[in-house]
């Protein structure tokens, strides 16, 4: 992704440096909360530095703190390396330092920020029954449209387990199903393809974002 | 004459306009624009209506004549066109078209259309027209009309059998101009016209009508030959909403045109390329923030640091205090258009900051240091809420809003940035569409600068020195038996610089639902003095009442410190006597309408000591686009005010965000207005309260707050 924005960052460092505060429990909490941020960052830029240099290796990721996500917008073709910058309850946000956020809930989008057309919030929780050994459940997504209203779209959907399969990330494998769900709403139809571990973690995916941007597949590092 | 005001902009709208990738929905035929620039043929009207809020401007050329036209589908079946063209000379015109049916399985679409029905009436015509869509390809249009349109093959009117009257086609414009000419309408010899439309692919389509205009004026006054009624064309559209023409007219004629079609509703990034926010923290799962604060000085030392956070992702803090369970901030968004969206960011980054028993966060947005409104969000609502579906809406619902007059939070932020900020930027200055020229213009360099003693109170003031320019060598000043408050505006600053403004502004609140200004200083170009405004509003009204009074002088042309006296000969130019001072004010009354209309009308006295009134109507999109028209009527007559009879004019505002994606509080505007004259002059004065404190108010947030989680 092109390195247009930085204000995010710029927010991350703010919040570490609070030199004033370094004396008294507020001082030690806000450090750990920009701890938190500036983490997410560092880990976002060295192991995208490290990617972009085609250097990204398990000993990098062992090495970089923080989870780590490898991301791709599929029609523009742009990658990059995520760290996690929060948490509400099942649902992970994860950061690039470009200013790019994608929210995942336990492996399925529920939102992006910055692609220029948004999946401003999802409910995916049947989709998330569905997954565990495949059937049919309705998906709700807002999107924004030009006027600034959210539009609701509803999909139906059906998820399938279509085989087993071993793959490996940076030297490291993990036997996961293959299970695809299939969407259509009354003018959009998307399929997205889950590779999902036992315990559930979805290592690998492919999935649709909205209308203007398409698809995005990451894998976590 | 028209004039082009805050044309420093003009680059910039035109940037925004033609600059602008964006998608125009096209399932569906959309209307073809004529050489008139109105959804028609190739010459003639057709029946088709565009698609709402879509806005075409065109250039056609053919013979000597020319015409740039400004179309506007002001509602569903109404649209409305400003027109700027060259027959012999230069003048403007305004059309009205309704469509009073839309096509059924059988019915056509019918529409009826007033042309040029304001001013000299030089393409004065009103028709009736049908069209239908036979097949998916072919659109055929067929009509009667008046005017102009009844020029050729024409037969007895009709509607003589309801009046006689109708059969003569009175000459009733009056020499200024300016006036609806209602009493020539659908009056005189009626003839019946055509045309086809045959799309051949989604790139081209081929047009033919049959003509019932005479062009008796170019064939009068120019070398225009017309040996034929028919005409023939080809409709390009490389993508949509770009049309290009090509046609054979009237057997004599190579015409050209160009149509730039927008959709004010659409735009390419629909969710914008503004940064992703921060994530909500979530009590008792990833808050780092303390339980609860125990001193003054631990509080403190957070808020110092919330102030720099809230820097950095586009927002300045002025204070903050936490009240039992409750946390509150004042801050002014200085990124993001919508001032939801700005709530939205500013409460997720407090849910990182507040301590764990803070449980209510009430947000004031400010402007102009004045708080706007108290936004009360319960932070449990933001962590539950956060990427679901139908967040926006329930987060409204849970959202609530009320005055905020009340004192400032106890702590002060310390802005870091220096009070004193200025700033150099090359100007041009456009005076489009007087009666000799289609455009003069000057090109230059502007200092600004502004010092803020308190964030409500402040010194601000631009010099301007022109470069290159000839917006100064207007030939006469036609004679007025008005004082000249207006119509010498272009010899100001002839010398080639001066002080364009420099003036103090104090806001405040001083109660429940009032704010109030008072500026003081050189105000605008021409005049100086004192002005004090009060307006009402309560958060959460529709409507709004304001309050202003003027004590100003008339600056002198060297746009120094002097005032002069006002002219006093026909030519204006002698100046004897003593300084003109005049007192003015208006009583205001501002109305927002649920779908989207915003009405305005100001009643009271002008700068030419003339009293009236000025109503305007705005459409505004949530989006920030807006599009309107307004006049002033007074008690000087349409003589006395000269040419445009009074004081009238188009504006169009677009919000940059909608066209580089990237949040800003920035918009490119301009006003097409009649000429400057002297009857229904206003003063100009940067900062108006309702322009300043509309967009923080309850209606006008829940309006764009689809971008609360954006």
């Amino acid at each position: 992704m092109k390195r247009i924005w930085m204000k995010a960052a710029a927010l991350f460092v703010g919040l570490a440096s609070c030199g004033p505060l370094s004396e008294g429990r507020s001082g030690a909490q806000l450090r750990d909360l920009a701890t938190q941020f500036i983490a997410a960052r560092a880990a976002s830029a060295s192991a995208t530095d490290t990617a972009q240099g085609s250097g990204l290796t398990r000993a990098v990721i062992e090495e970089t703190p923080g989870n780590l996500m490898r991301l791709t917008i599929l029609a523009i073709d742009a990658t990059d390396v995520l760290g996690e910058g929060g948490r509400n309850g099942t649902k992970v946000t994860w950061l690039s330092r470009e200013g790019f956020s994608f929210t995942f809930d336990e492996g399925l989008l529920v939102a992006s920020r910055r692609t220029g057309d948004d999946l401003m919030g999802a409910d995916v929780s049947s989709a998330k029954r569905s997954l565990r050994g495949g059937g049919t459940h309705l998906r709700v997504h807002d999107y924004l449209d030009g006027l600034d209203q959210i539009q609701q779209v509803t999909f139906r959907c059906e998820a399938v387990v279509v085989g087993q399969e071993t793959i490996t990330i940076f030297e490291r494998s993990y036997r996961t199903s293959v299970i695809d769900e299939t969407c259509s709403s009354e003018d959009l139809e998307f399929k997205n393809t889950y590779w999902r571990d036992g315990t559930g973690v979805v290592w690998q995916s492919r999935q649709w974002i909205s209308e203007r941007i398409g698809y995005l597949s990451y894998q976590r590092l | 004459m028209f004039t082009l005001k805050n044309c420093t902009r003009l680059t910039a709208l035109a940037v925004a306009v033609f600059g602008a990738t964006q998608s125009v929905a096209d399932d569906s035929w959309r209307a073809t624009y004529n050489l008139y620039g109105t959804p028609g043929i190739i010459d003639l009207p057709s029946a088709v209506a565009p698609k709402d809020g879509e806005v075409a401007a065109t250039l056609s050329f053919f013979g000597e004549s020319q015409r740039g036209t400004l179309t506007f589908q002001v509602l569903p079946r109404l649209s409305g066109s400003f027109r700027y063209s060259f027959i012999d000379d230069y003048d403007r015109s305004f059309d009205l078209q309704y469509q009073l049916a839309d096509e059924g399985n059988i019915r056509p679409a019918i529409a009826i259309g007033l042309r040029d029905f304001i001013g000299t009436g030089r393409f004065s015509s009103e028709f009736i027209v049908a069209t239908k869509t036979i097949g998916s390809n072919v659109r055929v249009s067929g009509g009667v009309g008046w005017g102009r349109l009844g020029g050729v093959g024409g037969f007895t009117n009709p509607l003589g059998a309801i009046d006689s009257r109708f059969e003569e086609r009175p000459d009733d414009s009056i020499n200024t101009g300016g006036t609806v000419l209602s009493s020539q309408f659908f009056r005189g010899e009626a003839a019946l016209f055509g045309g086809v439309e045959w799309r051949v692919n989604d790139e081209w389509t081929l047009l033919a009508e049959y003509s019932s205009d005479a062009y008796e004026r170019e064939i009068a006054l120019t070398d225009f030959e017309r040996n034929s009624p028919l005409n023939f064309g080809v409709n390009w559209e490389p993508r949509p909403g770009r049309q290009f023409g090509l046609h054979y007219l009237y057997g004599s004629e190579i015409g050209i045109s160009g149509a730039f079609v927008f959709d004010p509703t659409s735009r390419s990034n629909p969710s914008g390329l503004d940064a992703a926010p921060v994530p909500v923290a979530v009590r008792g799962q990833n808050l780092l923030a303390a339980a609860s604060w125990d001193t003054i000085e631990q509080e403190d030392a957070v808020f110092s640091s919330l102030g720099q956070g809230l820097a950095t992702d586009g927002f300045r803090l002025l204070g903050a205090e936490v009240e039992g369970r409750t946390l509150r901030v004042r801050y002014e968004n200085t990124t993001y258009r919508a001032e939801a969206q700005g709530v939205g960011r500013v409460a997720r980054i407090l849910s990182q900051f507040a301590p764990g028993n803070v449980d209510t966060f009430v947000l004031e947005p400010t402007r102009n240091g004045i708080a706007l409104s108290s936004v009360s969000i319960r932070r449990g609502d933001l962590e539950a809420l956060e990427n679901t579906a139908g967040a926006a809406a329930e987060s409204l619902a849970r959202t609530t809003f009320s005055d905020a007059a009340g004192p400032a939070p106890r702590f002060k932020y310390d802005n870091p940035n220096p009070a004193f900020q200025w700033g150099l930027y090359p100007y041009l200055e456009f005076t489009l569409f007087d009666g000799d020229e289609p455009a003069r213009g000057d090109l230059g360099i502007e200092g600004s600068f502004q010092y803020e003693f308190r964030p409500n109170l402040l010194l601000s003031g631009a010099y301007r020195q022109r470069v290159v320019g000839n917006r100064d060598e207007v030939g006469s000043v036609s004679p007025s038996t008005l004082p000249d408050v207006r119509r010498t505006i272009l010899r100001y600053g002839a010398d080639g610089g001066g002080i364009e403004n420099l003036f103090l502004t104090w806001y405040g609140r001083p109660g429940q639902n009032l704010y109030s200004r008072l500026s003081g200083g050189y105000l605008e170009r021409q005049f100086g003095g004192v002005s004090g405004e009060m307006l009402w509003k309560p958060v959460d009204s529709r409507l709004a009442i304001g309050a202003e009074v003027n004590y100003t002088l008339l600056r002198d042309f060297d746009l120094g410190f002097g005032f002069r006296p006002t002219c006093t000969d026909e030519d204006c130019l002698i100046n004897e006597g003593s300084d003109y001072d005049v007192v003015t004010g208006h009583v205001s009354g501002y109305y927002d309408f649920e779908n989207g209309f915003q009405a305005q009308v100001d009643v009271g006295r002008y700068l030419a000591g003339d009293w009236g009134a000025t109503f305007s109507l705005d459409r505004e999109f949530d989006n920030g686009w807006k599009i309107g028209a307004f006049f002033t009527l007074t008690d000087v007559d349409f003589d006395d005010f000269g040419e445009g009879s009074f004081d009238k004019g188009i504006r169009i505002e677009i919000p940059t965000d909608w066209s580089i994606g990237t949040p800003t509080r920035e918009s490119a505007s301009s006003t097409i207005t009649s000429l400057e004259r002297d009857g229904g002059a206003r003063l100009r004065i940067d900062g108006r309260l309702y322009e300043v404190i509309g967009e923080g108010h309850e209606t006008q947030m829940a309006d764009n707050w689809g971008r609360f989680w954006r």
